[in-house]
């Protein structure tokens, strides 16, 4: 039976042991591990994965920052180097059996354009005319046209997935969030079907590459997305292409939203665990972005206690459904 | 034992027949009508800060059951409760006082049990006149008994172990122990006696009031503990018995689903489920979503998603008969980040098995 695993990204360096055992308690048995940009050995790998395992943790997926820098994305000398760190990093995640390793391409990137209250919970907005008006400007020395970007995505993934399909890790790509063709003077690829689609055949047909596939920004979207949330989960979740899940909902579609809690945006996150069942995912599935209850910090406690109980049972539902 | 009405009820109905029966109920009981739909409800504090709730508005709690302070039980001070909360946007369900909660004076007839039925009627009242227009009772000679904390997941969990020589019954500051917790051993018919004697006063100011009275389970539903039967709010056939001898439109039931699980439909003849179906909206009011381990004789209190019961079907059967009172979560682990990581959490569970049902029944309807 496939079974979709309810995990939650954490900051390996960051987070206490309270916090470890605050996650076991509420029934969270994996992890998606963010280490930043600094840099980072296989025996530290190892021991945050052995710190973890203490509370019941199994570590799906990982993330490291080298590949996020302005040369590598942006195709400036350099680049190499940043690339041959990321590689060290996937073959440390093979090594310890660590099956996934997520990424974004998006520099230059606005996620927010202020918090804003909603059923009283602080969250991130975007609204796409404050933006142009008053927080765009362009971000590097130039403009980065959707073929550069292409160039650097495609000199990126040629030199990546060879390794990762040696060290047997899986290569999850994440939409650009907001889903805006062009921000602050660079291209974005992923935010669209299209973009996706390209990037597979880039892959040509490698069994590492695939998706971050997240609800949210793809809710973002709505109807301007080539293929919706549903028909993307099919697409792709049916081919085995989905390697993780981001799980969370926003208030509406663009030009204008509110992330929520999983219960109070305008996707039927009930639908969505139910396509992701019915397309056998077996991968892990996040709250991603927690929204702020009051009293909360750090780790965000309550917010993510509310988030995690609310997907438990919806698992429990499909799977029960489905059985 | 027997599901016929006892011998006096039964006189009576003979004598006047079914007409005569329902007329001879009280002219002037009062139930208030609920808006329609579950209410998923958070419990809470009687005076609670700016920051709690703009809690309970953030998770979504538009309902709460308050437990009240000494100071606060007047009908002004219930009517003081409900305006802060009112000024939130978020209705008051349920003040309780555990002063009149649980009477071991009432359920044992101990001295003093006029007194407290007295407190009690007082209490009844005040509720009504602050426009409370619900209660939860408990008969539990002895209280509420533990053996001890677990783990659960990590969390310290509540503990109960027949087998244990240590264990002990609790009501606010008073203990009870093995093997008698009141001196002596007490039959049945006592209990069920007392029981009587207390209902048949206090339906009446029930009903004058205008407050509904739900009886909580015997929590945990052993047949016997310290001397003491459990043998009423313990299993199906006690609860049906104990209506028919309220006979009151206001006397109903506050299902425990925790207690029910701990007692194991062999205990208790009906699973939550099954006791949500028997009686329905109509004789349940308020519903305590919790789950355990195990069935007795030894059990761990547990998160909602990781005890033996899967709570979905409770969230199906409230769905199926109508109910419109309060669910709400009881007895939590306890977790680091406290009460509010504690309350998130059982509120998102419960909610998402609230949205899921009510969707179920919304495209059964769509396709009909």
């Amino acid at each position: 039976m496939p079974e979709i695993k309810i995990a939650h990204r954490i900051n390996a360096r960051a987070v206490s042991d309270d916090d470890l055992l605050f996650f076991q308690q509420i029934g969270l048995r994996w992890a998606r591990l963010e280490f930043g940009d600094a840099p980072i050995t296989l025996d530290q790998l190892r021991a945050a994965e052995q710190r973890f395992a203490k509370f019941g943790m199994q570590v799906y997926s990982g993330v490291h920052y080298s590949y996020r820098t302005t040369r590598l994305q942006l195709g400036k000398p350099g680049r190499d180097e940043d690339i041959a760190t990321y590689c060290d990093f996937l073959r440390n995640l093979g090594k310890l059996g660590i099956p996934v390793a997520s990424y974004d391409f998006h520099p230059a990137n606005t996620y927010t354009t202020s918090m804003v209250q909603r059923r009283g919970y602080t969250a991130r907005e975007f609204d796409l005319a404050d933006f142009r008006q008053k927080v765009e400007k362009q971000a590097f020395d130039r403009e980065y046209s959707a073929d550069e970007m292409w160039a650097n995505y495609s000199y990126f993934m040629k030199a990546v997935l060879p390794v990762a399909e040696e060290a047997g890790v899986k290569l999850a790509l994440h939409p650009d969030d907001p889903p805006v063709a062009k921000m602050n003077g660079v291209a974005k690829l992923f935010t669209h079907y299209d973009g996706y689609h390209r990037a597979e055949q880039i892959a040509n047909g490698s069994p590492n590459w695939g998706l971050t596939f997240c609800v949210g920004t793809w809710s973002e979207g709505g109807n301007q997305m080539g293929k919706n949330v549903f028909e993307m989960i099919r697409d792709f979740g049916g081919r085995g292409k989905i390697f993780e899940v981001h799980f969370r909902n926003v208030s509406s579609p663009m030009p204008h939203f509110v992330e929520t809690f999983p219960d109070d945006g305008y996707m039927d996150m009930y639908q969505v665990m139910k396509a992701l069942r019915q397309a056998n995912f077996n991968g892990s599935a996040e709250p991603d972005h927690v929204p702020k209850l009051v009293g909360d910090s750090g780790v965000l406690r309550a917010g993510t206690a509310y988030c995690i109980a609310y997907m438990q049972a919806l698992l429990r539902r499909v799977n029960e459904e489905a059985a | 034992m027997s599901t016929q009405p006892d011998r006096r009820e039964f006189h009576r109905i003979a004598t006047l027949g079914a007409a005569a029966f329902l007329a001879s109920r009280p002219a002037r009981a009062t139930v208030h009508k609920n808006e329609p739909g579950i209410k998923l409800c958070a419990q809470t504090g009687a005076k609670p800060s700016d920051d709690e709730l703009l809690f309970l508005k953030q998770i979504g709690a538009q309902y709460v059951s308050v437990g009240s302070t000494p100071d606060l039980r007047t009908a002004e001070g219930f009517m003081q409760i409900k305006r802060r909360f009112a000024d939130a946007g978020i209705t008051v369900w349920n003040i309780g006082n555990t002063s009149v909660h649980n009477m071991s004076e009432v359920t044992l007839n101990l001295p003093g049990r006029d007194r407290k039925i007295e407190e009690y009627k007082q209490y009844i009242r005040n509720l009504g006149k602050a426009g409370i227009y619900y209660t939860t009772y408990a008969h539990m000679g002895n209280g509420i008994w533990h053996s001890g904390r677990a783990m659960v997941r990590g969390a310290s969990a509540r503990e109960f172990d027949m087998a244990s020589k240590d264990k002990w019954g609790q009501w606010e500051d008073k203990k009870f122990y093995e093997p008698l917790s009141h001196g002596r051993v007490f039959t049945k018919d006592e209990i069920w006696a007392n029981y009587t004697y207390f209902i048949k006063q206090v339906a009446p100011v029930a009903e004058e009031a205008g407050v509904r009275i739900g009886i909580h389970p015997d929590d945990p539903p052993v047949p016997v503990l310290a001397g003491v039967p459990r043998c009423i709010f313990g299993n199906f056939e006690g609860y049906k018995r104990a209506m028919e001898i309220a006979n009151s439109p206001n006397v109903g039931i506050c299902l425990c689903c925790g207690t029910w699980l701990e007692g194991g439909k062999q205990l208790t003849g009906k699973d939550p489920e099954e006791m949500i179906r028997y009686f329905g909206a109509e004789k349940i009011w308020k519903i305590h979503f919790r789950n355990v381990s195990a069935p007795l004789p030894h059990f761990i209190e547990t998160f909602m998603d990781n005890g033996y019961y899967d709570m979905y079907k409770i969230m199906k059967a409230l769905r199926d008969v109508n109910y419109d009172g309060i669910v709400i979560l009881d007895h939590s682990p306890i977790m680091v980040g406290g009460n509010s990581a504690q309350t998130a959490y059982g509120f998102a569970y419960m909610k998402a098995l609230m949205n899921r049902a009510l969707l179920d029944r919304a495209s059964a309807e769509a396709r009909a």
